[in-house]
């Protein structure tokens, strides 16, 4: 009789996103419902968790969102309750960039020595086949 | 006295009556419920929308323990039964076996559908079941926002 008195609290799902480095602003919303022989017809209390969480952060973002549903007995079958609660962080400031749209850090260059004098030398030919060209233009524009 | 017995015969009718209903209605169960990140201009000024995808479920369990509860005799084949389909169906799960696992793969076409420009937050991730004892209804639902365009 007395366990029963106290109840007993079963976790049904726990769910995380990615927790920010500022977390000096914690935020949290609950959503609950009482069961009566275990009745429930929807599941529409958890539909406003995030309209509760955006609106005890109204100029930023909520990050490090734990979810959590616990199913909740008071007393075996007659009566029961579902919690699902949201906790996270606001955070206020501009995000971060996605990985994907920072500027790559430019390489360092792998160039070796013998492939530095290889380009020199192909300018060098190139340029000698100019002149040759240029000399033999004049050549064949002289009267 | 027979005031009393009036009365207490209306309470039995009218929760019986509430019993019958509840039951007809049938019983939401939530198995899980997962939120995204959530940007508060977007969920407090965009455009708020619900995806939902569901699956017929026949819980063949039920149907044989209601079997074996009707038939005038019985040999205990259909507790047998019904064992042998809970041993091959074990494992963690969440709500009653469907016949088509795929029900729930189109939902990210939906979410394309809803919101072309991309801008998504405040994604509710929910699965529930609606039960009528040995059917049930299995339900993938997602709230979100998306910004305006």
């Amino acid at each position: 009789m007395a366990v029963c008195l106290v109840g007993c609290v079963h976790m049904s799902a726990v769910s995380t996103t990615s927790i920010p480095a500022d977390r000096r602003k914690p935020v949290e919303a609950t959503g609950y419902r009482f069961l009566f022989l275990m009745i429930n017809f929807d599941n529409n209390y958890v539909d406003e968790l995030t309209q509760d969480l955006a609106n005890q952060c109204k100029n930023g973002r909520v990050e490090g969102i734990l979810t959590k549903q616990e199913d909740i007995m008071y007393f075996p079958l007659f009566a029961h309750a579902v919690q699902v609660s949201a906790t996270g962080y606001c955070v206020v400031g501009t995000p971060p960039a996605p990985v994907h749209e920072q500027a790559a850090p430019e390489e360092p260059s792998q160039e070796t020595s013998t492939e530095a004098a290889d380009r020199e030398l192909l300018k060098e030919a190139a340029a000698r086949e100019l002149l040759k060209e240029a000399a033999a233009r004049e050549l064949l524009e002289t009267p | 006295m027979n005031g009393s017995c009036f009365r207490i015969h209306r309470i039995v009718l009218a929760t019986s009556m509430w019993l019958a209903l509840s039951l007809m209605t049938g019983c939401a169960v939530l198995h899980s419920v997962q939120l995204g990140e959530i940007d508060s201009s977007v969920v407090l000024e965009g455009r708020r929308f619900e995806i939902k995808v569901n699956e017929l479920a026949l819980d063949v369990e039920q149907v044989l323990a209601v079997a074996e509860a009707i038939a005038t005799q019985s040999d205990g084949s259909y507790s047998i039964l019904a064992d042998i389909f809970a041993l091959s169906n074990m494992g963690p799960r969440t709500g009653v076996a469907v016949y088509n696992p795929e029900y729930s793969d189109g939902i990210i076409d939906s979410l394309r559908k809803e919101c072309p420009s991309g801008q998504i937050s405040g994604l509710m991730s929910i699965r529930e079941s609606i039960d009528f004892d040995v059917i049930s209804g299995e339900f993938v639902k997602l709230v979100g926002y998306c910004a305006q365009e």
